[in-house]
């Protein structure tokens, strides 16, 4: 183990070894019993904090950077109450099983007072609240022993099946005593999980041949893996249908003329024979119809790196513990060497037939309403920011909404160069950070944070750390004014609010973003001419790409309640 | 028990349950699972939701409710990811031992998909989250029983000493089959902790009348058991010092009193109490060494408080007496005009009012520290015109969220006056934006001020839009110092390269309008850069809440709360400068 002895404070024994682990950035909210952290880590010109006013942005931004770049992402936040103020966005990380080091400091409860200043009681220990969010969480009381600790904490996270790791260090640490130790060098190495057996590739390959209706299943597991292209390779040579779940949009673009979008509403059309699960962890709703999407296939096969791979899919026939990449890989070479790619072309067109169907519907559903004076159709903002992205050489969108839904954009022979990436766990906040997170994952490409007015406001204050720090952001606002999904069940409900038309409570009336950006120190400006939008978003790219800073544009779409619905009137204090 | 049945369906049945037990509001933000719950809430005339765009802000919002007026409040937040958003502010919730029920829906992770949408794991049960930060957490499957659970939770939280409730109720209750059951008609009667003995009152009593240096020691226990004008009058009769919680609960006694010494550590370095006597404390520290310093001087530590709490952070405690705070303050006064004059303690009083203004002067010179400056208000200057014209007005609730005006540096007024200062009890930044909201709530008469540093209410200032939206008339004050300043300030005390260089690296909250981004939300307001218009200021933004009865927001800009002298570093730009 390549090594070297330091001796300094604590503070900095820990910003040096994530320097040596190839740490980049550490994103923050301060607090005053880190000073001495924060001072080592700002006087380390090997490493950027990055600063959010708000845990969840924290979080979400370093979600956003880990989502991007598979790499892991450090974030320190203030004591036990900075941890809680953090979980809301923590549970997208976990839901999405990010690399990501949740680093909190924490005091003695069990001697002196158990009551302490932004802490909880001496019950729960300091890696208890954490735990339920994370994959592993543990406390560090050993100065010496702090570069193992964080060595251990980044390889646990970058594992696979990657996740979540919080160190609770003991805040005694953050004296100034000086400790030596050793400094662990070296990035920590790409781990994969194994190779599938000769049997298992062969099993697989032959029921992709054999199959009637191949569908692949894919999650997070593909672009973990890197296996983007191999994916793509695989399911274009076999004809197979892609489907993905609500969490991950990566895997395969949305655009892809192979792609019939998310598996509970393409079964139905598709009924596949065969289904070949890639990296994906299934989820529902715990309900009786969390299954009904496997209910047509005679065989359900899953590759994956581990148990959350198999675990929620009842009646599999085949588990290949594996890397996909590894996989696919063999997959690919067993393809080329067997049949040619003309043997499936009914299947390919039967698939790109689905897919365009599905693609189709899922437009109508979107672009239900009208051309209106004032609004910018859903569907006309997405094409439209899609295709200035793919004009510029292809971008990063974090989409955050549901009223311009991503999977509704036009298919693209390959796909396109476009990434969509969102909150696999759905918990609402995390657009705003994760797309500056997702900037400076891709220093080079042009980022979009589309965020419902909604998750915005969940998070506004994001948007003061794109200005301060200067991370060209552009924010695209979808703003219907409302909270468009809740509204939209609670018309499904049959109840009061259905039989009057009047919708309490979603309504989100009376919001400009664009002043709350400036407010933020932050340019943008408000389009509601459909006319204008394709120039707008060409001069708000340019904004980001050439002068440098970011911007916000909001997009006056159509109320987001159900047709012909009003919102109810607000109940006033005073009236 | 007075019921009456009913045939519903279960959302119907809670949102009916809730009016019976009188539940005034719902604080929540909604989702569409519970689409049923909040049709009958905005169907119901006897009960009002109140939204607000992050869960953070329903919780300060109900504790801002419950800690002025000591009535449970509920809140209703999304599944196990809005939980887990509300917990940043549950954690002030649950620092300050307030009744409020946090009621969530779940699903079932345990035989359909386990991986499901907007909640954790199946390893971790519904109510495993919210365990660390609530009194009780249970399940709820049964619709029959939702009358019941729902009363049970609101009496385990209100029953002393008071704590968060945090229900899990099977989503499939959200469903629209009928259900017949029971409304509980009869409201939650008061409960309190019984008397003490008569040998605990005497034993009490006698120490009062010897002790030299008697310092009472006070906590949230004196407003739940509504016994702050007794503790007054108690205190005022044996000339005891009064003392708080670091950064724990304000009211009880008003801190502008003239025997308030302000918070117990550095009152009992100056006081050397021989005598404390803690009523309804909860004693707390950082977790080190000197966490019970401030008893080190006295012979005899005395509790009285509702529960164990009272007195595990109490070492060497002599006398513990689990009982109600109020009752056994009855009972020393009453033992007190008998047996001695207040005369008899003379001389313990001017001791104690001269500590408590020497004190006072320490805190108003570490607030004040900033001399006078075009373009800036002087802290001190902000905190006694709000102060004043609160008073004017006739006393105010102001939830305050600040060090940088630190509310323990008002003036002194005989007997305290009249406005009530509460805070979040955890420190967990953002509460007093929606805590704000809350009180006005709870105290529909009495103006409410917002008093929210920079820093926190940029944690939070979507809190704004709920005042607009619900036109609920609080009248925010934003004392600007455009920093993280106490962080900044322990930066400064690191004795590091940041206290070195004098460059403060992210504390500086440079480049933000408070009163852009409250435009942004519908709210008016304005800024206020010089010390002569303040006061107008500060009146006309009491005449919009109090006569207009809108929300205003008064935008403060103090000194730069750097470390005398400092400035803010370089801020590293990704793109440059």
């Amino acid at each position: 183990m390549p090594s070297r002895s330091i001796t300094a404070n604590a503070s900095q024994v820990m910003v040096e070894q994530l320097v040596a682990s190839g740490i980049d950035y550490v994103f923050y909210n301060s607090g005053s019993r880190e000073a001495r952290f924060f001072d080592s880590l700002h006087a380390n010109p090997d490493i950027q904090g990055v600063l959010s006013l708000h845990e969840g942005i924290v979080t979400a931004a370093a979600g956003g950077y880990s989502q991007v770049k598979g790499d892991p992402a450090i974030m320190v936040v203030h004591l036990g109450a900075g941890l809680a103020q953090c979980l809301g966005q923590l549970i997208n990380i976990w839901s999405a099983n990010l690399p990501v080091v949740v680093i909190t400091f924490a005091g003695d409860t069990g001697s002196f007072a158990d009551r302490i200043s932004l802490d909880l009681d001496h019950s729960f220990g300091p890696t208890s609240i954490a735990a339920p969010f994370v994959k592993a969480s543990w406390a560090v009381y050993e100065p010496e022993g702090l570069p193992q600790a964080f060595e251990r904490a980044i390889r646990v996270a970058k594992t696979p099946p990657f996740g979540p790791v919080h160190l609770a260090i003991y805040d005694r640490l953050l004296e100034d005593d000086m400790v030596t130790t050793d400094i662990i060098e070296g990035p920590i190495p790409e781990i994969r999980a194994g190779y599938p057996s000769d049997e298992d590739v062969e099993m697989l390959s032959k029921a992709l041949d054999q199959a009637d209706r191949p569908m692949f299943y894919i999650g997070d597991g593909i672009w973990k893996s890197g296996a983007e292209n191999q994916l793509l390779s695989l399911a274009e040579h076999y004809g197979a249908a892609v489907v993905t779940g609500f969490d991950d949009a990566r895997g395969l673009p949305i655009t892809h003329p192979l792609h019939c979008g998310r598996i509970n509403l393409a079964v139905e059309s598709l009924k596949p024979d065969q289904i070949f699960c890639f990296g994906i962890r299934h989820g529902g709703n715990g309900k009786t119809d969390d299954f009904d999407v496997f209910s047509a296939a005679d065989r359900i096969m899953a590759v994956g790196s581990g148990v959350e791979n198999f675990q929620n899919l009842p009646g599999l026939s085949l588990e290949v513990l594996a890397d996909e990449l590894r996989t696919l890989e063999r997959l690919a070479e067993f393809a080329s060497s067997h049949a040619p790619a003309s043997k499936y072309d009914a299947r390919r067109d039967d698939a790109r037939r689905h897919s365009a169907k599905l693609r189709e519907e899922r437009r109508q559903v979107t672009g239900w309403a009208p051309q209106k004076t004032g609004q910018v159709r859903p569907l006309v903002l997405l094409d439209t920011m899609d295709k200035a992205l793919e004009d510029v050489g292809g971008g990063i969108i974090t989409t955050e909404q549901f009223a311009a839904p991503f999977d509704c954009i036009p298919a693209k022979d390959g796909g396109g160069n476009n990434i969509y990436i969102r909150p696999a766990g759905g918990s609402e906040g995390y657009g705003i950070g994760a797309a500056i997170g997702a900037k400076l994952a891709a220093p080079d490409t042009p980022v979009i944070g589309l965020v419902g007015d909604g998750s915005t406001f969940y998070h506004d204050s994001g948007l003061w750390t794109a200005v301060h720090h200067n991370i060209p952001v552009l924010y695209v606002i979808p703003n219907n004014g409302a909270y468009g999904i809740v509204a939209g069940a609670f018309g499904d409900a049959g109840e009061v609010m259905t039989d009057t038309g009047e919708y309490a409570s979603v309504a989100l009336e009376g919001i400009d973003p664009v002043v709350i950006a400036s407010g933020f120190g932050m340019d943008g400006v408000t389009v509601d001419d459909e006319s204008k939008i394709a120039e707008e978003i060409a001069h708000g790219l340019d904004i980001v790409m050439n002068e440098k800073r970011p911007y916000i544009i909001d997009v006056k779409l159509p109320l987001g309640l159900p047709e012909g619905g009003t919102p109810a009137e607000v109940w006033k204090f005073s009236e | 028990m007075s019921t009456h049945p009913v045939t519903a369906n279960a959302s119907q049945i809670m949102v009916e349950q809730l009016v019976a037990s009188g539940i005034d509001y719902v604080f929540y933000n909604s989702g569409s699972r519970e689409a049923r719950f909040f049709d009958s809430l905005h169907a119901n005339p006897d009960i009002q939701g109140v939204l607000a765009l992050h869960e953070g802000i329903v919780t300060s919002a109900a504790g801002g409710y419950t800690q002025v007026n000591g009535d449970p409040a509920v809140i209703v937040v999304h599944l196990g990811a809005g939980l887990a958003q509300c917990l940043g502010q549950l954690i002030n919730v649950w620092s300050a031992s307030l009744p409020v029920v946090v009621i969530t829906f779940a699903g079932d992770t345990g035989s359909f998909a386990d991986h499901v949408e907007l909640d954790l794991s199946h390893t971790f049960g519904p109510t495993s989250i919210a365990a660390p930060f609530v009194k009780a957490s249970w399940t709820v499957i049964e619709p029959e029983g939702l009358p019941q659970a729902l009363k049970r939770a609101i009496r385990v939280a209100k029953t002393p000493p008071f704590g968060p409730v945090h229900l899990a109720i099977y989503d499939r209750l959200l469903e629209d089959e009928m259900v017949t059951t029971n409304i509980i008609d009869d409201e939650v009667p008061e409960v309190r902790v019984g008397y003490p003995s008569d040998d605990d009152v005497e034993t009490i009593s006698s120490a009062l009348d010897t002790a030299e240096r008697p310092m009472f020691y006070i906590g949230d226990g004196v407003w739940k058991s509504d016994a702050g004008k007794q503790l007054i009058s108690l205190a005022e009769h044996y000339g005891a010092a009064v003392a708080m919680v670091p950064f724990g609960d304000a009211r009880g006694v008003p801190v502008s009193h003239q025997l308030h010494c302000g918070r117990i550590d550095v009152a009992a370095e100056r006081i050397k109490p021989d005598y404390i006597f803690c009523f309804g404390v909860r004693h707390r520290g950082n977790g080190k060494i000197d966490d019970f310093d401030a008893f080190s001087t006295a012979n005899d530590i005395i509790s009285v408080g509702s529960g164990v709490a009272n007195f595990q952070n109490l070492p060497g405690a002599t006398l513990e007496i689990l009982a109600d705070e109020r009752r056994t303050i009855d009972r020393l006064l009453k033992v007190a005009v008998k047996a001695s004059p207040a005369s008899k303690y003379e001389a313990r009083r001017s001791a104690n009012e001269a500590h408590s203004e020497a004190l006072r002067d320490q805190r108003r010179k570490e607030t004040g520290w900033a001399p006078k400056q075009t373009g800036k208000v002087r802290p001190l200057v902000l905190l006694d015109t709000l102060d004043e014209e609160l008073e004017k007005a006739g006393g105010g609730v102001i939830t305050f969220e600040s060090p940088s005006t630190s509310f323990d540096a008002v003036q002194c007024k005989k007997g305290g006056g009249n406005n009530v200062y509460i805070r979040s009890a955890g420190g967990s930044e953002g509460y007093g934006i929606g805590a704000a909201i809350g009180a006005k709530l709870a105290a529909p008469d009495t103006p409410v001020v917002g008093l929210v540093g920079d820093g926190s209410t940029f944690y939070a200032d979507s809190g704004l839009w709920t005042t607009v939206h619900h036109r609920i008339p609080v009248l925010y004050v934003i004392p600007n110092n455009g920093s993280y300043g106490i962080v900044a300030g322990a930066f400064g005390r690191a004795g590091e390269v940041m206290s070195d260089t004098g460059q403060y690296a992210s504390v500086a909250l440079e480049g933000i309008d408070p009163v852009a981004i409250a435009g942004g939300f519908g709210m008016a307001g304005i800024v206020v850069d010089n010390e002569s218009e303040l006061r107008d200021a500060i009146t006309h933004g009491l005449d919009i809440v109090m006569n207009e009865q809108m929300p205003y927001l008064i935008d403060v800009k103090l000194p730069l709360g750097l470390p005398e002298g400092g400035t803010p570093a370089e801020v590293w730009k990704f793109a440059g400068q």
